[in-house]
């Protein structure tokens, strides 16, 4: 760990062989902005982001010789650099998602998002009983067809498919038949069926 | 009877995905889940593009809270509302690519109105509100024409028929349903008519809504 000294600010600024502006996505943060004038362009145009102090050995444990340092009333605040060609680790990666999410936006987007949808489909999952909407018993796979799907997908399918869902999936299935129907989207439940039923989609439609 | 079996066989079924009982509901989910990722992905990129001064801050978290949004599970079970998002956003995108600066608007430019006038109306499919979507380009061509009180370039003439096309792409998505309901309950064929059929404006959808949800438009 270099640099935190506080009786020799500028020792917590990073060495003159780091050209600036070469980091704007490698090195994740930050120097100490008063005692580094010379990255405070930096710091502008990324986020400061303050570790608080009890992360201090943190820190050192994670940073070590890449890092630079520096404590300022009860913050830390570092520059470090990745090792060149090294993956982080996951736990680094939803690190690095908190303090520095404009790295790569895209990324990050994608890992919140599918976090949120396994979140959501956790809690679905785990709500018990049929709940106070039991339209979902409504959509009992007919035992015409042998294939079943796994019981697994099944059992989401039951905490999923309700209300108007059982409409949309339905009418992709057997098409519109009922007037009330056709307040359900036209589009998307021709979308579900074109894609399990391949080119009998479109204006067919099977009537029971 | 095989042959038979295999000709009538369908795409998933050919691709060695069998046909199980209750696969739309599982599509259904899929294309949910993907079209929301899709769509946070398509915001982020149209507030970019948007905004005159690029904020990449704000289209992150325009993008990130697009992802907590609340309408929640509703974006991950077989509902029209994530295509539609992405469907719209889509549109947007294309529309906002399609301004040229204070010059007159190229010819890529123009197929970009007219394609987000397209993706506009398989929105409106999608869910019929969509249609709102179509006010950019009402819009839109209100300015073009109000620029032609002078002048006739052609490069105005033809932004206004992309646009005009792309509207009625818009029209197109709102209409094409409803037609296929009327074909389908007022056509000559059936014995009984429906009361719905013989309005001034023979639409399933306000009908439906009155009717079955006493909505009234």
């Amino acid at each position: 760990m270099t640099g935190i000294d506080a009786r020799n600010p500028t020792s917590n600024c990073p060495p003159r062989s780091w050209p600036i502006g070469t980091y704007s996505t490698r090195i994740r943060f930050f120097v100490h902005p008063v005692l580094c004038a010379a990255e405070s362009q930096y710091i502008h145009r990324n986020r400061l982001l303050a570790l608080p102090a009890f992360r201090l050995n943190y820190a050192r444990s994670r940073l070590a010789s890449n890092a630079f340092c520096s404590l300022r009333r009860h913050q830390v605040f570092c520059l470090y650099r990745e090792a060149e060609g090294k993956t982080p680790s996951p736990l680094h990666a939803t690190m690095q998602l908190w303090i520095r999410p404009l790295d790569h936006p895209i990324r990050n987007l994608v890992i919140l998002c599918v976090g949120w949808k396994l979140l959501l489909l956790l809690i679905a999952v785990l709500s018990p009983g049929p709940g106070y909407d039991t339209s979902a018993s409504l959509y009992s796979p007919s035992a015409a067809e042998d294939r079943q799907l796994p019981p697994a997908i099944q059992y989401i399918l039951g905490k999923l498919v309700r209300w108007d869902a059982i409409y949309f999936v339905q009418t992709a299935h057997r098409g519109y038949v009922f007037e009330q129907e056709w307040a359900f989207g036209w589009g998307f439940s021709r979308l579900i069926s074109l894609c399990t039923a391949g080119e009998r989609f479109l204006w067919l439609q099977r009537k029971y | 009877m095989a042959s038979e079996k295999i000709l009538t066989g369908t795409a998933l079924e050919r691709a060695g995905i069998p046909l199980c009982n209750g696969l739309e509901g599982f599509i259904a989910i899929l294309i949910a889940h993907a079209a929301h990722l899709l769509s946070v992905l398509v915001l982020f990129s149209l507030t970019s593009a948007v905004l005159s001064e690029p904020s990449p801050w704000l289209a992150f978290t325009s993008a990130s809270l697009h992802i907590i949004s609340p309408a929640g599970l509703f974006l991950s079970a077989p509902y029209a509302e994530s295509s539609c998002a992405l469907l719209s956003f889509v549109g947007c995108l294309l529309f906002t690519k399609s301004l040229g600066g204070n010059g007159p608007t190229t010819a890529s430019q123009d197929m970009l109105v007219l394609l987000s006038g397209v993706s506009f109306g398989i929105a409106t499919t999608f869910r019929s509100n969509g249609i709102l979507n179509g006010l950019l380009l009402l819009e839109e061509a209100f300015r073009t024409s109000w620029s032609l009180k002078h002048s006739f370039p052609i490069s105005s003439l033809r932004r206004l028929l992309a646009t005009g096309l792309g509207g009625m792409s818009v029209a197109v998505g709102f209409l094409l349903p409803q037609y296929i309901a009327y074909t389908e309950y007022c056509g000559k064929g059936n014995v009984t008519t429906r009361t719905w059929c013989k309005r001034t404006l023979p639409s399933i959808y306000t009908f439906v809504q009155d009717h079955y949800w006493y909505v009234f438009y």
